[in-house]
């Protein structure tokens, strides 16, 4: 029994409900324009065959639902509650993004450049480049891990 | 401004050493990577230290110049006939092993606050079960539990640093590979990362041991509730507990509080040597001081004891119902104590305290505490892992070194430099 620490968008979910014909109407195969598509970088509506061809309706229909957290996500919020905060550094070095801009942080050590989502300091989570969270573009990840593992409810991840 | 780095932190017995340090002008500005226990034992120490030698006599307060505080402190224990020597628990290692010179010298009694280690070790010898290591831990554990042990509230970084979340060689994506259990008798803020969370009866630790041991060696499945867990939950910890195949155990403090604690233990350790014949399986007793491991260590390989040692007899003895250093102060034993860096209120009964109380007292503190307060010879000392380095063995029995960056205040010994001054005057 492993409990799933994120439930992210794959592109294969996308890619399942497409055409899977490769017509490249839209200009690309059927497998990176789901991989653009969860970046944003494309729109569901230039996947003209889809619209277009009564048979797909349905997939239409899912690829909607699927799709529509995405679009409406358009900022990611993390509130930080500092008080409740023990500087336990479990969301620094949970983050993937944090790993993924200093890989130190891999190894539990507390990041040493101001680059990355967050750190600890005076032991406290500080917040440093909120831009970099994955849910933001070009990711788009549904993650929520730092919320997840801290041991004091102090962070909350909105949208 | 100078910024210092990897620097160990002397807040807990992990001793985290990759913090960032801003110094200037002799004070510590911002500290990076601890802990808000740790940035606290860098921060606040310092605002809060005891500065001056005091002599308390004849009921008046005065201070004094530290040598002449150390003279006092030596009249004291010279003219004493039983010398309680006590605490050590925050101390280097090398001031460990001074404090038990000093009590075999003068034939004193050495006992330190209580600890998890002091049981746990000559369980592990006994049983020949090895610690695990914190970094081996990281790299390898793909099962980690934690019994009694409330991370949250006295090992902050643990799972952060250590064990739950870094990714490891072996362990490649960190928590997503790594199965976490926590078992005590109640929710802690540490259930919330673990997938297993089981919650035992009190005073049902043993029967959850042997039910695991059972069913681990027998392919077993019990039909009932164990020990207040439903049989769903322990079947499912027991299902990853078979599949893993580096397992790690970490023994808190929360296990103290039972009253058949030796027996608890001694089943864990026993349960990890049979799980360790058909994977590795590790026990990591977690320290409640900063070098509780420290004094265990020391005093196990000195003297055979890992606590209550009695040198009265020349030869060290230790049996705690008779040599703690409760019992002695109750029957009155002592006439002189000597103390260092410890909160000897908290580990002893009022009763006790009050016998304490007659006698003399000797006070080695960084900070002002109760014991400071009423000793007839304060000693301040400078801060260890700040203004003075050594040694001092982690959590998991390995020794890091302190890297100090402060410079102490003129006139003021180290811990280690007193007792040594102390040693060479009796
Ligand atoms: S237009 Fe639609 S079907 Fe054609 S390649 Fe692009 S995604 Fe696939
Ligand atoms: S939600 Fe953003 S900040 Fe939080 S762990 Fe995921 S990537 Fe990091
Ligand atoms: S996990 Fe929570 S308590 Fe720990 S550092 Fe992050 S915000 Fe603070
Ligand atoms: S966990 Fe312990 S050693 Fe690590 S930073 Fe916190 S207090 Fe210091």
């Amino acid at each position: 029994m492993k409990n799933k620490l994120s439930t992210r968008l794959t592109p294969l979910q996308i890619y399942k409900l497409l055409p899977k014909t490769n017509c490249k109407l839209c200009g690309h195969t059927c497998m990176s324009f789901a991989i653009k598509l969860l970046q944003r970088e494309v729109t569901l509506e230039q996947c003209t065959p889809l619209f277009n061809d009564p048979k797909y309706a349905e997939n239409l229909k899912q690829l909607q639902e699927l799709i529509a957290p995405l679009l409406s996500a358009m900022q990611t919020l993390i509130q930080i509650d500092e008080d409740k905060c023990i500087g336990c550094g479990n969301c620094v070095i949970a983050c993937p993004a944090n790993v993924a801009i200093e890989p130190a942080v891999a190894k539990g050590i507390n990041p040493r450049t101001t680059d990355v989502v967050f750190t600890v300091e005076d032991g406290k989570i500080k917040m440093l480049n909120l831009d970099k969270c994955r849910r933001n573009p070009p990711h788009r990840l549904n993650c929520n891990i730092c919320e997840i593992v801290c041991y004091s409810e102090a962070i909350k991840v909105i949208a | 401004m100078k910024k210092l780095t990897d620097i160990p932190c002397t807040g807990c017995s992990l001793l985290c050493d990759d913090i960032v340090i801003d110094v200037s002008d002799g004070s510590i500005s911002k500290v990076y990577g601890s802990c808000s226990h740790g940035t606290k034992r860098f921060k606040e120490v310092l605002a809060t230290r005891l500065l001056e030698a005091k002599i308390f006599e004849n009921g008046i307060t005065r201070s004094v110049a530290t040598e002449d505080a150390i003279d006092k402190a030596v009249e004291i224990l010279s003219s004493a006939e039983k010398v309680l020597v006590y605490g050590f628990e925050n101390s280097t290692n090398e001031t460990i092993e001074l404090g038990l010179a000093l009590a075999e010298k003068i034939g004193g009694t050495f006992d330190t606050s209580p600890s998890i280690c002091h049981l746990t070790v000559p369980l592990l010898e006994k049983y020949g079960v090895r610690i695990g290591e914190l970094e081996e831990i990281l790299d390898k554990a793909d099962f980690i539990v934690f019994w009694g042990a409330n991370l949250a509230d006295t090992h902050l970084r643990q799972a952060s640093r250590y064990s739950v979340f870094p990714r490891g060689e072996i362990v490649k994506t960190g928590r997503e590979n790594r199965i976490v259990a926590t078992i005590d008798v109640r929710k802690t803020k540490v259930t919330r990362i673990a997938q297993h969370q089981l919650i035992v009866n009190i005073g049902e630790d043993l029967d959850l041991i042997s039910k695991i041991q059972d069913a681990f060696s027998q392919e077993s499945s019990t039909e009932d509730d164990v020990a207040g867990i439903s049989q769903l939950s322990f079947a499912t910890f027991m299902h990853d507990l078979k599949n893993a195949t580096f397992v790690a155990v970490f023994v808190g403090s929360g296990v103290m509080y039972s009253i058949n604690v030796d027996q608890i233990i001694e089943n864990i350790v026993k349960l990890v040597k049979s799980i360790s014949t058909k994977k590795t399986c590790t026990v990591t007793p977690l320290a409640e001081n900063l070098n509780s491991m420290g004094v265990t260590l020391i005093s196990k390989k000195k003297t055979g004891f890992t606590y209550a040692i009695d040198f009265s007899n020349g030869s060290p003895v230790s049996n705690p119902s008779v040599t703690s250093v409760t019992n002695q102060l109750l029957r009155g034993n002592f006439d002189a104590a000597i103390i260092v860096k410890s909160d000897i209120f908290t580990h002893i009964p009022r009763s006790a305290t009050k016998q304490l109380l007659k006698i003399p007292t000797i006070a080695l503190e960084e900070i002002p505490t109760l014991v400071s307060e009423f000793a007839s010879v304060t000693i301040p000392v400078t801060l260890t892992g700040l203004e003075t380095g050594g040694y001092i063995t982690r959590t998991d029995g390995k020794k890091i070194e302190l890297k100090p960056f402060l410079k102490p205040p003129k006139n003021m010994f180290s811990e280690e430099e007193v007792l040594r001054k102390i040693l060479s005057k009796i």
